[in-house]
C-alpha cells in the first residue's frame, strides 16, 4: 500500500481546441493563451464557419459564445448535434441568466461559463470537462462486485444499479481508478471539491459515509476501507474494459 | 351617511321644538279655562271661594292698583316670589305651572278679583321627555336603517368599481402583468378598467424596456471585461517582474470587483422591479455552498483554508427545491462578507443543518474585528455600517430578497464577537 501524492486520474494528451467567439480581441486573446497553456486551437468568429471547422476536423473540446452573428450559439449547438457532431462543447458567453445556463446545457453543452471569466478557470474547467471524453481508452473499471460505466455515470454492485450524486460518483470512481493506494484527505480534497476547506470540516467523512451507505457497506463486504488519520482506500483487482 | 345622520337630527330638533311649543300651548290654554270656569263660579263676588279640582290649589286676590289684598289661598299653593310675576297669565317652572285670571268687581271701586290656579307641571314635562324620547328612537332606528339600506345599495352600485379595485391590487409589476377584468357595462366603470389596463400596458412597457436596458447594458459591458481579464490573466501568467505582477493582480482584482458591480446592479434592477425569475429545481444544498466556495476561493485563494464546513448527514441526503443559480449568489456575497471582515487568521464556519420550519438552515459564523452597530439596518437598501464601508451596501438586501423569494429566510446576529448569518431556505 503506498500514499499517493497527486498522481492524475487521467492523463492529458494535446488536446484540440475549437474556439467560436466574434469578439476579436476576447477571441485574439484566448487563443493565445490556450495555446501557452500547450492546447492546440483553431478559431474562428462566427457561427457558420464554427459549423464548417466542428465538421471538418475532429475536436477534443469547442468553446462556443453565444452571441454570434448569423447563426448564435444556441443554433451552432442544435446542428452540431443534428449533425452527430459529439464533441464536448463549453458555452462562453455574457448572458449570465439561469435561462440560458439551463437552455445551453439541455441542449448538450458540456459547461456553460459566464463571461467576464478568469483564464485559470476555464483552463481548469477545460481540462475538467476532457477528463471526461479522452485520455481513458477504457469505460468499464471493474473491482470486486463493484462495476463502473464511465461513460453513462453509473455505478453497479451486484449487478444491482446504485444511485449516486455526481460527487459521490466521482469519489468512487477516484477511489477505484487509484485502488490499492490510500487517497489523502487533501488529495481529495483538491481532486473532488477543488476547493481547500479547513481539513477539520467533515465534508469528506460525511460524504463518504452516505458513498457507503448506498454501497450497502453495512450488510456486504467492505469496499471502501479508512486508514484512520491518513485517508481511504479500495483494495482488490482491478479489471479495465 | 353622516349628512344624511346630520340632517335628520336638525330636522328631528325642529320638529321637538315646534312639538314642544304646541303642547305647551295646550296645556297653558286648557289651565286658562279652568282658572276662567273657577272665576264665573266666584260670579264676582270675592266671598264665594271655588273648589278646584283634585290636584289644583288656587289663589284668590282682590287687587287695587298695586295694592294687593289676599282672599283665599290652597295651603299647598306653590310660592311665588317675584309678586310682579304672579299677574302674569303663565307661570312656568319644571315643578309647577300657574294660570291667572282676573275679572273686575262691580263695586265701582274699580277692584279686580284675581284668581290663580296652580298644578304640578309633571304631566307636560313627562310628556316633553316622551317626545324626546320617540324623537331620538326614531332618529336612531332611521339612521341605523339607513346605514343598512346605503351599505346594501353602495355594495351594489361600487360592486364593479370593487371588482376592478380587487384585479388592480392583484397587479403585481412585472415584464407579463395581469389585466384588470373589463366590465361590458358601457358607464364609467368599463371607461375606468380600460384606462387602468392601458396604464398596465405602459407601466409594462417600461418595466420591459427598462430591464432590456440593463439585461444589454451588462451584456455590453460583461465582453470587455472578458476581455481585460484574459488579456490581464494571460500577462499574469507571463510576468516575471514582481512588481508588474502585483500590478496586473491589482487591476485582474478589479475587474472581478466591477464584474460583480455589474451583476449586483443587474439583480438589484430586477428585484425592484419584480422581475427577477425564481426557477425552483431539486439540488443539493451542500453542493451550492461548495460551488459558492471556489468562487470565493477564486477571489481569495490564500484565505479558502479558513472555511470549516459542519455538515448534517440528513441534509445532505435530500434534495429540496431552489434556485441554486440565485442561491450560489447568496452564498457568494455572505461568504465574501465573512471573509472581508472578520480578522485574516479567523475559521469560519459554515454550518450545514436542518430546521423544523425550513428545508434547510446554513450558518455561516466569522469572528469580529469589532461590535457591528445597528444589525437590524444591514439588510436595509443601500445601507453601509460605519465601520465597514465598502460596496453598494446593497449585498445583503439581494440576500434576504432572494431568500425571500424562495419563502425563505435571512436572520443576522452576534454572539461573543462572532458574526453569525442564518440562511433558511
Amino acid at each position: 500500500m503506498r500514499i499517493g501524492n497527486t498522481s492524475s486520474v487521467t492523463k492529458y494528451e494535446v488536446l484540440k481546441i475549437l474556439l467560436i467567439e466574434d469578439e476579436p480581441k476576447l477571441n485574439s486573446f484566448l487563443k493565445k493563451g490556450l495555446k501557452e497553456q500547450g492546447f492546440v486551437v483553431d478559431a474562428v468568429n462566427n457561427g457558420s464557419e464554427g459549423m464548417e471547422f466542428a465538421s471538418a476536423n475532429d475536436y477534443d473540446i469547442i468553446l462556443l459564445d453565444l452571441m454570434l452573428p448569423g447563426q448564435n450559439g444556441f443554433d451552432v449547438l442544435q446542428n452540431m448535434r443534428a449533425f452527430k457532431i459529439a464533441t464536448p462543447v463549453i458555452i462562453i458567453s455574457a448572458l449570465n441568466d439561469t435561462e440560458n445556463v439551463v437552455k445551453g446545457l439541455d441542449m448538450g453543452a458540456t459547461d456553460y461559463l459566464k463571461k467576464p471569466f478568469d483564464f485559470n478557470e476555464l483552463v481548469a474547467r477545460l481540462k475538467v470537462a476532457t477528463r471526461k471524453s479522452v485520455g481513458e481508452s477504457f469505460s468499464n473499471l471493474k473491482i470486486d462486485d463493484v462495476r463502473l460505466d464511465l461513460l453513462q455515470r453509473k455505478v453497479w454492485r451486484n449487478e444491482v444499479e446504485i444511485h449516486l450524486t455526481t460527487r459521490e460518483f466521482n469519489l468512487l470512481h477516484l477511489l477505484v481508478a487509484n485502488c490499492n493506494r490510500i487517497i489523502t484527505k487533501t488529495e481529495i480534497a483538491e481532486k473532488i471539491w477543488e476547493v481547500n476547506f479547513d481539513m477539520s470540516s467533515n465534508v469528506i467523512e460525511v460524504h463518504m459515509f452516505q458513498l457507503r451507505k448506498k454501497l450497502g457497506e453495512g450488510l456486504g463486504n467492505k469496499l471502501v476501507q479508512t486508514k484512520v488519520g491518513v485517508g481511504y482506500y479500495v483494495e482488490g483487482e482491478l479489471i479495465r474494459s | 351617511m353622516l349628512v344624511f345622520s346630520v340632517i335628520t337630527l336638525s330636522v328631528n330638533l325642529l320638529i321637538y321644538r315646534h312639538v314642544k311649543s304646541t303642547l305647551k300651548a295646550a296645556d297653558d290654554k286648557e289651565l286658562l279655562n279652568e282658572a276662567n270656569q273657577l272665576l264665573l263660579r266666584t260670579r264676582n263676588d270675592p266671598n264665594i271661594v271655588p273648589l278646584p279640582d283634585s290636584g289644583r290649589s288656587i289663589s284668590m286676590h282682590v287687587i287695587n292698583q298695586s295694592l294687593s289684598h289676599e282672599i283665599f289661598t290652597s295651603p299647598n299653593f306653590p310660592f311665588v316670589t317675584d309678586e310682579q310675576a304672579m299677574y302674569l297669565p303663565i307661570i312656568e317652572t319644571s315643578q309647577y305651572k300657574i294660570a291667572t285670571v282676573s275679572s273686575p268687581l262691580n263695586d265701582f271701586e274699580g277692584n279686580k278679583l284675581v284668581l290663580s290656579i296652580a298644578r304640578e307641571n309633571d304631566k307636560l314635562q313627562k310628556q316633553y321627555a316622551d317626545t324626546k324620547s320617540y324623537l331620538f328612537i326614531a332618529n336612531a332606528v332611521a339612521i341605523f336603517i339607513s346605514a343598512i339600506f346605503s351599505f346594501f345599495v353602495s355594495s351594489w352600485v361600487l360592486a364593479p368599481i370593487a371588482k376592478v379595485i380587487d384585479s388592480a391590487n392583484k397587479i403585481g409589476a412585472s415584464k407579463s402583468m395581469k389585466r384588470v377584468k373589463v366590465p361590458n357595462t358601457k358607464d364609467e366603470v368599463q371607461q375606468l378598467a380600460e384606462t387602468m389596463n392601458n396604464m398596465v400596458v405602459r407601466i409594462e412597457e417600461s418595466i420591459k424596456n427598462q430591464t432590456n436596458f440593463f439585461a444589454s447594458a451588462a451584456h455590453e459591458l460583461r465582453t470587455p471585461l472578458a476581455i481585460m481579464q484574459a488579456e490581464l490573466s494571460l500577462s499574469l501568467t507571463n510576468e516575471d517582474d514582481p512588481k508588474r505582477k502585483l500590478t496586473l493582480k491589482s487591476l485582474l482584482d478589479e475587474t472581478g470587483r466591477l464584474s460583480r458591480l455589474i451583476d449586483d446592479f443587474l439583480i438589484i434592477s430586477e428585484l425592484k422591479s419584480q422581475t427577477l425569475m425564481i426557477r425552483k429545481k431539486p439540488a443539493r444544498i451542500e453542493e451550492v455552498v461548495y460551488s459558492a466556495l471556489k468562487k470565493v476561493k477564486h477571489l481569495k485563494q490564500a484565505e479558502a483554508g479558513r472555511f470549516l464546513i459542519n455538515l448534517d448527514d440528513n441534509v445532505i441526503a435530500t434534495d429540496i427545491s431552489f434556485d441554486a443559480d440565485k442561491i450560489e449568489n447568496v452564498f457568494i456575497n455572505i461568504f465574501d462578507n465573512a471573509l472581508k471582515y472578520s480578522p485574516a487568521d479567523g475559521s469560519i464556519q459554515i454550518r450545514i443543518g436542518s430546521d423544523a420550519n425550513y428545508s434547510c438552515k446554513v450558518e455561516i459564523i466569522s469572528r469580529l474585528e469589532s461590535p457591528v452597530e445597528d444589525i437590524s439596518r444591514l439588510t436595509g437598501e443601500y445601507y453601509k455600517s460605519q465601520a465597514y464601508s465598502s460596496g453598494l451596501g446593497m449585498g445583503l438586501w439581494i440576500c434576504e430578497r432572494i431568500l425571500k423569494l424562495h419563502g425563505g429566510d435571512l436572520r443576522l446576529f452576534q454572539k461573543e464577537n462572532n458574526f453569525h448569518v442564518e440562511v433558511f431556505i
